[in-house]
């Protein structure tokens, strides 16, 4: 099945990705940034947030968008 | 059924994606190589009719040309779809109902929601923010939405509500925030995307995430110093202007207690300077020389060519004099010597 994924970690990029049938929150962001923390992270489903182990539907909209955000001059 | 505020939100979000589709550079026409096209199809005919004429040397000759022209063609072609796969935006803009989703979340997701359709801004509010101990206030996260989705310039600002902003200098209301711009640092390409695209939730949770960080390597203020720190030397706080650095221990001292030494220019706390013992100027002890005579530590203007202060310089001068006048002249020895 196909879902949206908005990886806010870098360049912001949106994309369309496959993913098996019943694949949970938890499972599609270690797919994505693997080896971080997903407490560390801002994770929404359907712009809703959700459980590390919702599982995921056709066409849903995942974004993730880190907790720390650095600001920095120039 | 829909509510009034969802009504309201509806309205916002069509407004929103009418102002920026009307700026968003809209794709250029395709180009067609239709005139080579035609040209082709000329002498195609053409090569036809030599052909059913047996005309040998035209058909060889018009062979070239077909061939010539149809590489032409091809070549057209190529640049067009590449024109075609550049102009191409990685996504496109936000949908209205996208958008509507995203002001629905917003709405739920801070704790105030205002739209302005005169001055075409979306503002949210955040929670209270504190950073290592040091309170910031609620921040308003104010977006200009009159370009989005093709401005490069920052189209938003970070307004702090309460105001509490560093002792050092009041336009810095948050270590990256002054005069309302927001130092993005990692975030930039994140907040870009997110506006080029219309993604308003991914925006304003992403400021308001940067707005929750503290990175303690690249701050206007840093927090250690927000509230103004405390003179070494007089213990008076100080901040802004006032508020000089010990060039040797880095220390904050006050106008009052800072010392510039007369020798290197530089800056210095009372514990890095030490006073000339003929002038009374205070020096560095970078530039603090001692008296090759009397050994006493002296400023350089006080010491002269020999490093010597004036007393112990006019000394060794004399007893020198002394020693000329005692002594016997060279040649005069030289002349009695027996040969």
């Amino acid at each position: 099945m196909r879902v949206l994924t908005i990886n806010n970690n870098g360049g912001g990029f949106a994309d369309y990705v496959e993913i098996a049938d019943g694949t949970t929150v938890a499972q599609l962001f270690e797919q994505q940034i693997s080896g971080a923390k997903p407490s560390n992270y801002l994770i929404r489903v359907n712009r809703q947030p959700c459980s590390e182990d919702q599982v995921l539907q056709p066409g849903d909209r995942i974004s993730i968008t880190p907790t720390k955000i650095e600001g920095a001059l120039g | 059924m829909m509510c009034r505020n969802d009504k309201r939100l509806l309205r916002m979000a069509a407004a929103i994606r009418e102002r920026a589709m009307s700026g968003i550079q809209k794709t250029a026409a395709v180009y067609l190589p239709v005139a080579i096209w035609q040209q082709l199809v000329d002498l195609h005919h053409q090569l036809e009719r030599a052909r059913e004429r047996d005309w040998q040397m035209a058909e060889m000759q018009l062979q070239r040309d077909f061939s010539a022209v149809m590489q032409s063609l091809r070549a057209d072609l190529e640049a067009s779809e590449r024109a075609l796969q550049r102009s191409r935006p990685d996504k496109p803009f936000a949908s209205v109902d996208e958008l509507y989703q995203d002001l629905k979340a917003l709405h739920e997701e801070f704790d105030e929601l205002s739209f302005d359709r005169q001055d075409r801004t979306l503002s949210v509010t955040t929670e209270p923010i504190e950073l290592e101990g040091v309170y910031l206030g609620t921040f308003q996260i104010q977006l200009d939405w009159s370009d989005l989705g093709c401005s490069e310039r920052q189209s938003y600002r970070a307004i702090a509500v309460e105001g509490n902003p560093s002792a050092a200098n009041e336009s810095v209301t948050h270590p990256h925030v002054q005069d309302g711009f927001v130092c993005e640092g990692e975030g930039r390409p994140t907040i870009r995307a997110a506006l080029q695209q219309g993604r308003l939730l991914d925006f304003f949770l992403i400021v308001a995430n940067l707005l929750r960080t503290y990175n303690a390597d690249s701050p206007y203020v840093s927090l250690d110093d927000w509230h103004g720190v405390e003179c070494r030397d007089c213990g008076t706080t100080v901040s802004g202007d006032d508020r000089w650095t010990c060039e040797n221990c880095e220390s904050a001292v006050c106008g009052d207690c800072y010392y510039s030494c007369p020798d290197c220019d530089r800056t210095f706390c009372a514990g890095c300077v030490t006073q000339c013992e003929d002038c009374d100027e205070h020096t560095c002890y970078s530039c603090t020389k001692c008296c090759l005579g009397c050994e006493r530590d002296l400023c350089p203007n006080c010491l002269e060519e020999d490093e010597r202060c004036t007393t112990c310089h006019e000394q060794e001068e004399s007893e020198y004099e002394d020693d000329e006048d005692n002594r016997e002249p060279v040649e005069a020895i030289d002349a009695h010597s027996p040969v």
